[in-house]
């Protein structure tokens, strides 16, 4: 396959650089990583790493030429085939790549080409994420499905990713796409908002109101959880005067670009961050089959307080997220989960939750367990207060967090060490720009 | 045979020359003083654009190339280079670090009593719309190294003696000339100690990087 690099924007909102010089040549391998080309902007030099394994097959513009963000800048020839659309999981990949059927007429085959976005990001930096973030924030997802599976669905208008397939893995297969295309299409069914419902009897000192979906979704979560996972909860504060200050320096930048800061992305990512040193607390029990299941991706939930009830969107690979692209990822999730806009799929898949009720009121909590995650922190309020520094009792700025843990699979051992990881991080913040 | 002709442009050498080299540090700052009046080109600079070659012949200003962006710039024993260098997988955007370390000597310089100073342009230091500090970066997968030159004292008529107007202009600049362009520390009323700069910069580092919690494990 054919991966079509482009030159993405490294983090200036400007829109065109300058080629200082190429580090590699057509035909060499790269690894992902490797520098391939030295790239000036206004005020910035930078080495732009090859966002993939493969042979260079084509290099675009010399040493002084000026090119534009989106530009093609180099095509590599990269592991990959069939007709399925390639997901590198555990990649910072929040945009989808775009798959062109190309056929090269000199020789008659049909083969793929993968087109990084626009927006796309430089690999080891990270660069471009932020801007790739407000394009998709979901993963991707990947429709196993057959080749005579995928034609036929294509001929007959059936959307592959509305099927649950039959054959090995989920894979959908020829017989699921001719089911689906017999029978008629579900339709979704209307949302109905329950208006309250009174007494016949007025004027009455007693108020009805059915239970919205949500809610008794709520409710069936909240019991399975605290009746199904016996929870351990530990307390900690930690001083955070040195991420007030960081926030302080970065709100500026962001608010540029149209971007409010709170503290919850720093807070998702070092979570993030932390939960990778620490598996336990972002594993599943699979008790059907005794086992723990250790997962390897840091699908963070964030607990948004919405006028119909409480609803957890779920941020895909928190640990390859920008604090830039968090805050938007954030900003976004809670907008549309108040206007009851979030996809199932943005709801679901989480691997640990965070809630911030300290953005309203409040210290410490004992958090209920997003069942079946096996972890939840519970973010407080910062507050000022006086702390010791060198023998001297200083104000600074103190947050206090709570995190409950499902005590069949995790232990306070667990707890503490990851709580000691995670307040490293929140007190000295730039750590998490070196990570 | 022309005047840019017999230009020597040098490799840089002064001492944040080897700031980026990894050497098993996570973070590096270093802060000095510049040991003479010099001429330093970015990456990608041509010096017959940016620099007025003539009077910087005559006056025999050596030329330096460096390994950042951004346009040429004069340095002057007047000056404070301002250099920080982090290691490691870098995830922020380049705006981003400008910001984090551009506050470090706006927080450094407020100490010292200079107040007002701004984040202007993609990465200046200004008061009142005139720059004080401009500063340039360098990175790649391991590193990203940051530097600035302060203007402490120097007069900015003698930047426009040596320096064209450059090829790219922030908007606040709005066309305006070196000489109105650049100010300096000591002609906004700021008469500052270059030790207390110097020192109050790398302190300010300090407090950014080593934050007093929390306790080891």
């Amino acid at each position: 396959m054919i991966f079509v690099f482009k030159f993405p924007d490294i983090g200036e909102g400007i829109h065109e650089g300058k080629i200082l010089e190429w580090h590699v040549r057509k035909g060499q391998t790269v690894n992902e990583g490797d520098s391939l080309v030295r790239v000036e902007t206004d005020k910035v030099v930078a080495d732009i790493p090859a966002p993939r394994t493969g042979v260079i097959r084509a290099l675009f513009g010399k040493a002084g030429q000026v090119i534009h963000v989106g530009d093609v800048l180099a095509e590599l020839e990269v592991e990959g085939q069939g007709d399925e659309i390639e997901i590198a999981r555990g990649k910072p990949a929040p945009s989808r790549p775009h798959v062109e059927q190309v056929e090269e007429k000199g020789f008659g085959v049909v083969g793929q080409t993968e087109v990084a976005h626009d927006d796309a990001f430089l690999p080891a930096t990270g660069e471009g994420i932020e801007e790739a973030g407000r394009v998709a924030h979901g993963e991707p997802q990947k429709v196993l499905a057959s080749p005579v599976a995928r034609k036929m669905a294509k001929d007959l208008g059936v959307d592959l990713r509305a099927l649950s397939g039959s054959g090995p893995g989920g894979r959908v297969m020829k017989e699921d796409v001719q089911r689906a295309a017999r029978s008629p299409k579900a339709t979704a069914p209307a949302t109905r908002r329950d208006a309250p419902v009174t007494t016949e009897s007025a004027p009455s000192r007693v108020e009805y109101e059915e239970l919205s979906q949500i809610r008794k979704t709520i409710i069936a979560r909240m019991v399975q959880s605290k009746f199904t996972a016996p929870h351990l909860t530990a307390h900690e504060e930690v001083e955070v005067s040195a991420l007030v200050a960081l926030r302080r320096d970065l709100k500026a930048a962001l608010a540029e670009r149209g971007v409010a800061l709170s503290y919850l992305p720093f807070v998702i990512r070092a979570v993030a961050l932390s939960l990778q040193a620490h598996p336990k607390l972002n594993c599943r029990l699979d008790l059907d089959h005794n086992r723990v299941v250790y997962q390897r991706f840091f699908n963070v939930g964030i607990a948004v307080d919405t006028p119909d009830g409480l609803i957890v969107p779920v941020i895909r690979d928190a640990e390859q997220r920008s604090i830039a692209e968090l805050a938007e990822i954030v900003a976004d999730y809670a907008a549309r989960a108040r206007a009851r806009k979030l996809s199932l799929d943005e709801i679901r898949g989480g691997t640990f939750s965070l809630t911030n009720y300290g953005s309203l009121a409040g210290t410490f909590g004992v958090p209920i367990i997003n069942y079946p995650e096996v972890a939840i922190l519970g973010v407080g309020r910062i507050m000022e207060k006086p702390v010791v520094r060198n023998g001297h009792i200083v104000p600074g700025h103190v947050l206090p967090l709570s995190l409950s843990a499902d005590h069949r699979i995790v232990d306070g051992g667990d707890v503490s060490r990851f709580l000691l990881d995670l307040m490293k991080r929140l007190a000295n913040p730039v750590t998490m720009l070196l990570e | 045979m022309t005047d840019a002709d017999s230009l020597r442009v040098m490799p840089y050498d002064l001492p944040d020359a080897d700031l980026h080299a990894p050497d098993g540090e996570t973070h590096r700052c270093r802060v000095f003083v510049p040991p003479r009046r010099m001429a330093v080109i970015g990456k990608g600079s041509d010096p017959r654009v940016e620099l007025n070659v003539e009077t910087i012949l005559a006056d025999g200003i050596p030329v330096m190339r460096r390994n950042t962006g951004g346009c040429a710039v004069i340095l002057s024993p007047r000056m404070l280079a301002v250099a920080f260098a982090l290691f490691g997988k870098q995830q922020q955007k380049s705006s981003d670090y400008f910001c984090l370390f551009n506050g470090v000597i706006i927080r450094a310089l407020h100490a010292l009593g200079v107040t007002e100073l701004e984040h202007a342009g993609t990465s200046d230091i200004a008061r009142h719309g005139r720059k004080i500090a401009g500063t340039a970066i360098y990175r790649n997968r391991e590193v990203v190294f940051y530097h600035a030159i302060v203007n402490v004292a120097e007069d900015p008529r003698m930047i426009e003696r040596y320096l064209a107007l450059p090829p790219r202009m922030p908007d606040y600049r709005a066309a305006r000339g070196h000489a109105d362009f650049v100010t300096s520390l000591d002609e906004q009323g700021f008469r500052l100690e270059f030790d207390a700069v110097h020192r109050e910069v790398e302190e300010e580092y300090d407090r950014l990087m080593q934050p007093p919690f929390p306790p080891e494990a």
